[in-house]
């Protein structure tokens, strides 16, 4: 039989843990990575000359919290303001949205198309800084029939528009849109020389 | 009247008048005893003809030192030359030994040289060389024809050349190493019995190092045009010997050093050198090689090849010794052989091919290693060695099948290589044993055999057909192919595109979530480890904040 002061000692523990179990967490946040959606409802129109090949992203980029740069080199992934989904396949899903809006025809995957001009897309850097800014940092290359690449450089900054996170991701996002307009052009320069 | 008488008076015993003819009595013996102890040697020099010589007039000198005259010339008693009478000083006597040489110096103008202009004017005189050696006073010697072009005991060395071409050299012309002259051409003259020119040469100190048993020596005169593979190519020595002539020595390429040699030593003088470069050898030994076959196209000079390294060259048919044996074997037995005498072949081979020093040792060594070699199975045999100009060359080798032990014999005093067959006859003595073979073999029963085979052959065949033509068979590529379609289907449920293939695709997207969640209650479980009962307390994420 357990002693009255082992009782004791039982009940206080109980009503420690839950006290704590009462304590209120946090509030989480999640972020969608998308652009703002457009009516439109019917056939698709496919593109016969651009086609997405793969995108990568660094690797501090492919997690899900929101990154922010709180000192030059140090950054600092958010713990209660995250993406919504995972961030290469929304990275990706965004781009070939856009691209496909900049050059008027549905961009599709390069595996499930036999359109000539391949584009690639390989995001460096995609966080906000220490100075209030959302910096993204991409490349991307296009190959054309014969296998020749050319490639391009994006790197821009945008000042949030207010304090917090939700602003953070809309600036990313703006600027994740100036990468596929960029991208866009690119492609139809790149068709009309060859 | 008295008779005067002379008044005689006691004369002196001695007159002084007679003081005069006592001395002079004395100063003429004084001369005669004085003129014989010093008056020079009379000798008497013979020359092949008085060109130059005047009695009375012509001077013996010495280093330009007047030390003799010519008192009298007069013919030989055979009256094929002449004799001068020379009285010679009295201080030079000792210098007339059998060596001291005496010829006569006139003016002389020739491509080569202009000497004795001097003599113009003074006229002729006769010039000594004294002579190296020691010995009695020689009072009769021979004048040479020609002046000496050394003086006999000038520092070198002295040798000969034997050439078979008198081309462009002769007596004065001078030795040349490197283009440099170390030497000259002392005498010349034609060997009748051999039918060789023979030189004098002399090699002038210290350049008498250079020489040695390996140097060959060759004629630079003139311009020596080739034209071979690599183009055309002109040598020529320095213009003195382009217009004289000239003799160069020096080792051929690839030659080792010899040993040194002696004086009055033998060399051959090659015509060129191009030819000293080719036939730099002069060790060597003949050998004879007797074929019972056709010699046609095996000339003289034609190379002699061990496995194809050069190892000498043909020398002759000895045709003229076969015809002697011939005649000496119908002159013992009255008969001759009805299957025809091998052709001897003589055969000179050189050591010095072979990398072996070129020297009588290495002659030696190549005998021994013949007279163990035949027995073992060496052989020589006739090759060709050009197909359009039918060309032939000897070639030495070991045959293991017909090394029969016996000694090798000789012929005319020549060791005998015994021959083997060509490559063609070797080739059709293989072929006569191969037909013989194929006579011997059991032909008929060999085309039995083979009927049987062929008989269960076609048995094998029928059946085959029959399996071929069953329908199971026949059904077989329908059935493969079905099955290769189902194959594709299968192939196909797996492409990108496929259910199977978006799941499986969903469940690692999943699974990655997974991962992540994972990672993340590690990274907080290593900061807070009873976070499992405890909630974790994270702290509130940095704010970003506008500009």
């Amino acid at each position: 039989m357990p002693t009255p002061a082992a009782k004791t000692a039982f009940v206080a523990a109980l009503i420690l843990l839950v006290a704590a179990c009462g304590s209120t967490p946090l509030e989480q946040h999640y972020y969608l990575l998308r652009s703002e959606a457009y009516e439109y409802t019917g056939e698709l129109k496919p593109s016969t000359r651009f086609a997405m090949g793969q995108t990568a992203v660094a690797p501090y980029i492919d997690q899900s919290g929101l990154i922010l740069e709180v000192a030059p080199g140090e950054i600092r992934p958010a713990r209660h303001h995250q993406w919504a989904e995972p961030m290469t396949g929304a990275l990706s899903n965004l781009l070939l949205l856009e691209v496909s809006r900049a050059v008027e025809a549905n961009v599709f995957p390069a595996a499930a198309s036999e359109a000539p001009l391949v584009f690639n897309v390989r995001i460096d850097q995609l966080h906000g800084t220490f100075q209030g800014d959302a910096l993204l940092v991409a490349y991307w290359w296009i190959r054309d029939e014969e296998g020749a690449l050319t490639t391009y450089q994006f790197s821009e900054t945008r000042p949030l528009a207010r304090d917090g996170y939700a602003a953070l991701a809309d600036a990313q996002t703006e600027l994740l849109l100036q990468l596929a307009r960029r991208i866009g052009e690119s492609l139809l320069a790149a068709d009309a020389a060859g | 009247m008295a008779t005067a008488q002379p008044d005689l008076k006691e004369g002196r015993a001695f007159n002084p008048i007679w003081i005069v003819p006592l001395l002079a009595l004395g100063l003429g013996i004084y001369m005669v005893v004085h003129s014989f102890l010093t008056e020079g040697p009379e000798i008497t020099i013979a020359f092949q003809d008085a060109s130059g010589l005047s009695a009375g007039k012509t001077k013996v000198k010495y280093l330009n030192v007047e030390v003799g005259l010519v008192t009298d010339v007069k013919l030989t008693d055979d009256f094929e030359g002449v004799v001068a009478t020379v009285k010679m000083d009295y201080h030079v006597k000792d210098l007339l030994v059998p060596d001291t040489r005496f010829w006569v110096v006139t003016a002389q103008v020739g491509l080569g040289n202009i000497s004795g202009l001097d003599t113009l004017l003074s006229g002729a005189y006769v010039r000594m060389a004294p002579g190296a050696g020691t010995g009695e006073l020689t009072r009769s010697f021979t004048a040479l024809p020609k002046p000496p072009l050394t003086p006999a005991d000038a520092p070198g060395l002295r040798l000969q050349l034997v050439g078979s071409s008198t081309r462009s050299v002769s007596t004065g012309d001078p030795i040349l190493y490197k283009g440099y002259r170390v030497g000259r051409i002392e005498s010349e003259a034609f060997d009748i019995d051999r039918e060789l020119m023979r030189y004098e040469i002399f090699i002038d100190a210290p350049f008498d190092e250079l020489i040695d048993s390996s140097v060959r020596f060759w004629n630079t005169s003139g311009i020596s045009v080739s034209a071979g593979a690599e183009g055309l190519r002109i040598r020529t020595g320095s213009m003195d010997t382009v217009l004289l002539g000239g003799v160069s020595f020096g080792h051929p390429d690839g030659m080792y050093e010899g040993s040194p040699v002696e004086a009055e030593t033998q060399f051959q003088l090659y015509e060129s050198f191009e030819a000293a470069q080719q036939n730099p050898f002069v060790a060597g030994t003949n050998v004879v090689v007797r074929f019972n076959e056709s010699v046609k196209g095996l000339l003289p000079g034609a190379p002699v090849e061990y496995r194809g390294i050069r190892m000498g060259r043909v020398e002759r048919l000895m045709i003229k010794e076969l015809i002697a044996e011939r005649n000496r074997v119908l002159e013992e037995t009255g008969k001759v052989t009805s299957q025809g005498q091998p052709v001897p072949v003589l055969l000179y081979i050189e050591p010095g091919r072979f990398e072996l020093p070129d020297t009588e040792g290495s002659v030696e060594l190549m005998k021994r290693v013949f007279a163990t070699g035949v027995p073992s199975g060496l052989r020589a045999s006739i090759e060709t060695g050009n197909l359009l100009t039918g060309a032939k060359y000897i070639g030495f080798d070991y045959f293991p099948d017909q090394a029969d032990g016996q000694e090798m014999q000789t012929w005319q005093g020549y060791p005998v290589i015994p021959a083997s067959g060509s490559g063609v006859q070797q080739i059709m003595v293989k072929i006569n044993a191969i037909l013989d073979q194929v006579n011997r073999a059991p032909i008929e029963e060999t085309i039995a055999n083979a009927n049987t085979a062929i008989a269960e052959l076609d048995e094998v065949l029928k059946g085959l057909s029959e399996m071929l033509n069953d329908e199971g068979m026949q059904s077989l590529p329908a059935d493969l192919d079905a099955t290769l379609k189902e194959l594709q289907r299968t192939l196909d449920g797996l492409s990108p595109g496929s259910e199977l293939y978006q799941n499986l695709n969903a469940s690692m997207r999943q699974l990655n979530r997974t991962l992540g969640n994972m990672e993340s209650l590690t990274r907080t479980l290593s900061n807070q480890p009873n976070a499992v009962i405890v909630p974790a307390k994270l702290p509130p994420d940095p704010q970003p904040e506008a500009r």
